[in-house]
């Protein structure tokens, strides 16, 4: 004979809706707050742990390409160090002439610590490691929108969710994430770069005029509230253009290492 | 009592930051093992129902304050799964041997991912900025590894229990080739 236990199942899911429309009323957030508050700075200890297996494994990935890598990167350093010099006189001008016009300087901002505590956003099969999850939250002035840098302030997401002590970033390969960035070319083309398939990110609908280039730099482009120009996304990586198409694309390859993040900064808004 | 009370809340906190910060940032099929579904599936076997639901409502009660879905979401799958196991432990897994917890943890899994699945695309429809899953290669071939890391957390709890306690052996019953 087949046993189905009704009883149970009736008294726990009227305990189900209770809960759930007391959280919907607000009386448990309290409850959650305290939850979120004491279990941040443990599930940081343990993605410590997490993240250095993550690491590991995709630096051996990796190795292969690494020494490629290594010349590449060689030589950029080389050609960076030969524009310094000029960057240096042009940053002195730069302040100089700041200073006569008492010009405000509209990039800087305040900046908000957090550590990653999590990626994912849902638990299951279906979920996608393209958010990470950090221990700051609404409480702490944050809200939807918002970008969200790395340590060497290089932009890696934004936030799409907040809750009180909590707060999810759509990283910059999440089909989630839509940014307004500019490239430094010639003709300072905007556009919106979005995540693709949790590996790249792409800039659609580029005019064909518009001469793009293989490590060109990728920048915000400030046309979005709460998110200066000026920060660095990444680097063009691959064009596509077609003389039959109306529209270029570009790949851009982020400077940040979304793989490797433990501690980012949040922009607050103005 | 509220020493015990103490006791479980803790365990079950310790299980959840294991799955939420742990193991789902490991790289590859690690990220898609569901410990929670294998802790709640030991949990009915070696108490009973009643217990095992208020673990069900403390694992859904934490899950729903640490992911971005409606509240409610995971409680309630959490209960449904389950009631499932429940069944299908009462009435065709009856013999509780290895074999058998690993077939209920493997049918749980299924069951878990359909009621998540047809969740989140309800959800999609009434939030446009969701990306709905869709049932593509890549979601198979992560359901195929999450049935296996579940199945194997299955197996090396189940060998740790054995190994770590004398009276399980008369629950669990192990036959052995004579």
């Amino acid at each position: 004979m087949i046993k189905i236990r009704f009883k149970n199942i009736s008294k726990y899911g009227a305990v189900l809706v209770l809960l759930v429309f007391l959280h919907y009323v607000g009386i448990l957030g309290p409850v959650e707050s305290l939850v979120q508050r004491i279990s941040s700075p443990l599930m940081y200890q343990i993605y410590g742990v997490g993240s250095f297996f993550r690491s590991r494994y995709y630096e051996q990935n990796d190795i292969a390409g690494l020494s490629n890598k290594n010349r590449i990167l060689e030589a950029q350093v080389r050609a960076l160090t030969a524009g310094q010099a000029e960057m240096i006189k042009y940053k002195e001008e730069n302040e100089r002439l700041r200073g006569m016009i008492s010009f405000f300087d509209e990039n800087k901002g305040k900046y908000l610590p957090s550590n990653v505590i999590s990626r994912s956003d849902h638990l299951g099969t279906a979920n996608d490691d393209q958010s990470i999850i950090i221990d700051k939250g609404s409480d702490d002035g944050l809200k939807d929108g918002l970008a969200v840098l790395d340590h060497e302030g290089n932009v890696v997401g934004k936030i799409s969710d907040t809750k009180e002590k909590i707060s999810r970033v759509d990283l910059l390969t999440s089909s989630r994430c839509k940014l307004a960035v500019s490239v430094v070319n010639a003709e300072r083309t905007i556009g919106v770069a979005k995540g693709e398939l949790g590996l790249t990110t792409r800039i659609d609908f580029i005019p064909q005029t518009e001469i793009l280039h293989k490590e060109d730099l990728v920048l915000t482009s400030g046309l979005e509230i709460d998110i200066p120009r000026g920060l660095s996304v990444g680097r063009i990586d691959q064009v596509n253009k077609e003389s039959n198409e109306l529209w270029q694309d570009a790949y851009i390859r982020p400077i940040s290492n979304l793989n490797d993040l433990s501690i980012v900064s949040v922009i607050l808004p103005r | 009592m509220y020493y015990k009370l103490i006791i479980h809340a803790i365990i079950l906190l310790l299980c959840f930051w294991f799955q939420r910060s742990f193991l789902e940032v490991l790289p590859g099929w690690f990220s898609d093992t569901n410990f929670i579904l294998v802790i709640l599936a030991y949990v009915l076997l070696v108490t009973d129902m009643k217990k095992a639901l208020w673990w069900a409502i403390g694992f859904g009660i934490i899950s729903d304050v640490f992911y971005f879905l409606p509240f409610g979401h995971y409680l309630a799958i959490f209960i449904i799964i389950l009631c499932l196991m429940d069944f299908l432990l009462s009435n065709l897994l009856t013999d509780r041997s290895l074999y058998s917890i690993v077939a209920l943890v493997l049918v749980s899994t299924l069951a878990f991912e359909a009621v998540n699945f047809t969740a989140m695309r309800f959800y999609a429809l009434f939030s446009p900025s969701e990306s709905a899953a869709a049932v593509s290669l890549t979601y198979l071939s992560s359901l195929l590894s999450g049935l296996v890391m579940n199945g194997a957390a299955t197996a090396g709890i189940f060998y740790i229990f054995n190994q770590a306690t004398q009276s399980f052996k008369p629950v669990f019953i192990n036959k052995k080739r004579r």
